[in-house]
């Protein structure tokens, strides 16, 4: 398993957004979570990328090589009366309060995109790419201050790596381009071709399709199978198509009202009637 | 311009202003970078200024009392230790007044902006005395050119060239740093989205670290500048010059850096021009005047990008 959910919930005042939802993502899958409106499906996936700290239950990440990571651990949880006898515990803790945060996760291993399109609009698509690589760039200030050979070459191998993304993409030729000048649908690629500089092991797509013509779908669904194909890349995404969901996922989760309801192959879903109430009642 | 003015009290008066400026523009780098990437006015600023300029004392007495007497080292060891130093009051500060509430109401930073300050002058005026304190003046003579067509003639002194080369090198420093490297890039993009960034693995806790001390480095030197032209200061020399350098971070438009840099450059130049050629007991009416003026024309300053709002 490279990513398992477990018995995470979610309160926003009143409203219990996510109730003991747990889920497993296998490495080298695509996954995809779907329900209807106000599911929790885009808290869920908040809680997975560290955008919020989840208030109970664990997100545990194994990537290939590397010691299983705890989430809501990384991005720094109050003390407790436990740590008096758990010293270790503790001292793990003030670590991650100091230098922990949302980056940690990243650094793990986990990038996402959001459904509605956040770039750094005022830079150019390269500059955003770059940015993306920053955690793995010399990032020596003195060296960047008297522009040492080390530092140019660094710059110029970041710079490539975004090039090649973008081509992938097809954006080449934007590359020098504002961001926010771009039309949707490439600002769209952009995004994803950013958090693909992250140089992450699982990426999580928010709706990726939202706003798209049936054309630029279709090209969407054929990137994401390369990214998986080419990159050995695990995908987890949200998405209202149920068409792409259907062609695209190995797994499919089903949220309603904060809780998993089903899980399964997609063939399994498409028959299960609690789906069928959930999507038609 | 003023008509019938001889054209060599022109730019006397020019190069006074820009002195000025520039130095008015190094403070203000400090406010408009850190109101950018959390949206704070840190009032504690000024006083960070006033700090630099009692540590180029100290610096100066030191390293000539262990023998730095050759000028060009002496200037340059007392500017990158008082840099240095500054930029670690400048680090803490942000550490243990600002990080801690970086969570709560806006008001919150602010009120302890204040605190800060009152406690970095108490601080300095128990340290050091509550007199005014001088520096020998290091950088004599001048330069003199003849211009006009009556002869008329210009100084520029060591000092007011010291400081236009040293400031302008240093914007353009600053420059390369924000546009060019990574470290910069990364201030940047917390700049324009906190969140974000953090997302993409910036440490943005650092990166705002990073903008306070590059802000306390930029003040220390124009503590050291200011400290050689003038020679004295005391403890609550942080509190006019901070308003006056936010004066320039406003009217460039805050949050812009080659806006603090131009808004710098036009208030200096404004005062200066204004007291040389009206009255020089009203400068200070007239720099602020003139932020009036721009901020009802112009509500987001010179270069500022007019807020939009966010959905």
């Amino acid at each position: 398993m490279l990513l398992e959910v477990q018995n995470l919930s979610m309160r926003f005042g009143g409203v219990l957004a996510l109730r003991q939802v747990s889920f497993d993502v296998d490495w080298g899958s695509i996954t995809a979570i779907i329900g209807p409106n106000g599911a929790g499906k885009t808290t869920a996936f908040n809680c997975i990328t560290g955008f919020y700290k989840a208030q109970q239950g664990n997100v545990l990440f194994s990537p290939p090589n590397r010691p299983t990571m705890d989430i809501s651990r990384m991005l720094g949880q109050p003390f407790s009366w436990s740590d008096w006898v758990q010293p270790r515990q503790a001292l793990s803790k003030l670590g991650y309060q100091l230098f922990g945060g949302p980056h940690m996760i990243c650094r793990a291993g986990i990038a996402r995109t959001f459904q509605n399109v956040r770039l750094f609009k005022e830079m150019t698509v390269l500059e955003n790419l770059l940015v993306a690589q920053h955690q793995q760039l010399n990032r020596y200030f003195i060296g960047g201050m008297f522009h040492t050979k080390a530092f140019r070459n660094e710059e110029e191998m970041a710079i490539n790596r975004a090039m090649d993304w973008l081509q992938f993409f097809g954006l080449a030729q934007d590359a020098n381009r504002p961001a926010g000048q771009l039309p949707y649908g490439h600002q769209r690629r952009v995004e994803i071709a950013r958090s693909l500089c992250t140089d992450p092991v699982i990426l999580c797509l928010d709706e990726p399709a939202a706003g798209l013509n049936p054309h630029e779908t279709k090209d969407l669904s054929q990137l994401i199978r390369r990214m998986r194909s080419d990159f050995n890349l695990t995908i987890l995404l949200i998405e209202h198509d149920i068409g792409l969901v259907m062609e695209l996922s190995d797994h499919i989760v089903v949220l309603d009202h904060g809780e998993v309801i089903a899980r399964g192959a997609p063939a399994e879903i498409q028959q299960n009637p609690k789906v069928v109430e959930a999507y038609l009642g | 311009m003023i008509v019938g003015m001889a054209p060599e009290i022109v730019v006397q008066q020019a190069i006074n202003g820009l002195v000025l400026g520039a130095t008015y523009g190094l403070i203000a780098v400090g406010y408009t970078m850190v109101y950018g990437i959390i949206g704070m006015i840190n009032f504690a600023h000024g006083e960070i200024y006033m700090v630099s300029a009692y540590l180029t004392a100290i610096f100066i007495a030191t390293f000539q009392f262990f023998g730095l007497a050759y000028l060009p080292a002496l200037l340059a060891a007392v500017l990158a230790a008082t840099v240095l130093i500054t930029a670690l009051y400048g680090w803490f500060v942000e550490r243990i007044a600002y990080r801690p509430l970086r969570q709560s109401t806006r008001l919150a930073p602010l009120i302890t902006a204040i605190g800060v300050s009152l406690i970095l002058q108490s601080y300095v005026r128990l340290s050091q005395g509550a007199r005014s304190q001088g520096i020998p003046s290091l950088l004599q003579g001048s330069f003199t050119l003849n211009i006009g067509p009556h002869g008329g003639m210009i100084h520029i002194t060591h000092v007011q060239f010291f400081i236009i080369v040293i400031a302008f090198l240093s914007m353009a420093l600053l420059t390369f740093l924000m546009l060019k490297t990574p470290m910069g890039r990364a201030c940047r993009a917390t700049e324009q989205d906190l969140v974000m960034a953090s997302l993409l693995g910036i440490p943005t806790d650092r990166a705002i670290s990073t903008v306070f001390v590059i802000g306390a480095a930029m003040a220390a030197v124009a503590g050291v500048l200011v400290s050689l032209n003038y020679g004295s200061f005391d403890f609550h020399i942080g509190f006019i010059t901070g308003i006056k350098a936010f004066t320039a971070a406003v009217l460039g438009g805050i949050g812009s850096l080659p806006g603090a840099m131009l808004g710098g450059l036009i208030l200096g130049l404004a005062e200066s021009f204004f007291s040389g050629f009206v009255n020089s007991d009203y400068k200070d009416v007239f720099a602020f005047s003139l932020l009036v003026l721009v901020l009802i024309f112009r509500p987001s300053g010179l270069l500022g990008q007019p807020q939009v709002a966010k959905v």
